[in-house]
């Protein structure tokens, strides 16, 4: 039975539809400003995030949106601190996974919580979607997975 | 992303509070508790605020905006987003 986490990692997924919808990864942020666990990042979820609402909403959002994302977190794991996990998993996972799966492992984290079937397709254990993950709270979830 | 990498040299008081808040657990390195205590640093004197606060100021500039993104449309923003990385 998986239990309820210290730390996750937070793909940009649930940044992105937790600001935008009412949805189950809108819980797992608010269960992260609660402090109910700390958030894990990494440079890569920052760069997205920003990203996709500068060019989605104004330069303004996308400044806003990596502040959050920044203020939230405990930790940002960069890039150069997990190469080594990078080349061991180069090739065995799709490229636009690669870097969260190696920041995962990198950290040791129990947790990547995500909606993208890849993960669970290519057998990443710590992959939980957003549903799942508000669950471990003891919340009860939206219907829909992320 | 700016980054920095500094080399801090601490004894006495500041070592101590460090190394114990390792040791008991409150952070799993030496590295994320001095971020924390910086951020906290930016918040006490005004130029950084809490997460509550930029979620806030984003929705209200994400209304500013006024688009209105579909499921389908952010579903898409994102593949492309994550193509493009």
């Amino acid at each position: 039975m998986r239990r309820r986490p210290r730390r996750a990692y937070l793909d940009s997924m649930v940044f992105i539809f937790g600001r935008l919808e009412e949805c189950n990864s809108r819980l797992v942020l608010f269960l992260a400003q609660l402090g109910e666990f700390e958030v894990v990042t990494s440079e890569l979820v920052v760069e997205e995030v920003e990203r996709f609402f500068r060019e989605n909403f104004s330069r303004e959002a996308g400044y806003l949106a990596r502040r959050f994302v920044e203020a939230l977190s405990f930790r940002i794991v960069e890039r150069d601190e997990f190469k080594e996990e990078m080349d061991a998993f180069e090739g065995k996972i799709k490229a636009k996974d690669l870097e969260n799966v190696a920041a995962v492992k990198h950290e040791n984290l129990e947790y990547l919580v995500a909606y993208d079937q890849d993960y669970r397709e290519t057998g990443i254990q710590e992959y939980i979607t957003p549903k799942e993950f508000v669950k471990l709270f003891e919340l009860k979830p939206y219907e829909m997975e992320y | 992303m700016v980054k920095e990498k500094l080399l801090v040299r601490l004894s006495g008081a500041t070592a101590d509070v460090l190394n114990e808040l390792v040791r008991r657990g409150f952070f799993a390195t030496r590295s994320e508790a001095i971020r924390v205590g910086i951020l906290r640093l930016g918040e006490d004197f005004g130029f950084f605020k809490p997460s509550m606060h930029y979620w806030r100021e984003l929705g209200e500039e994400i209304k500013r905006v006024g688009r209105r993104m579909t499921h389908g449309e952010i579903v898409e923003a994102l593949g492309q987003l994550e193509e493009e990385t």
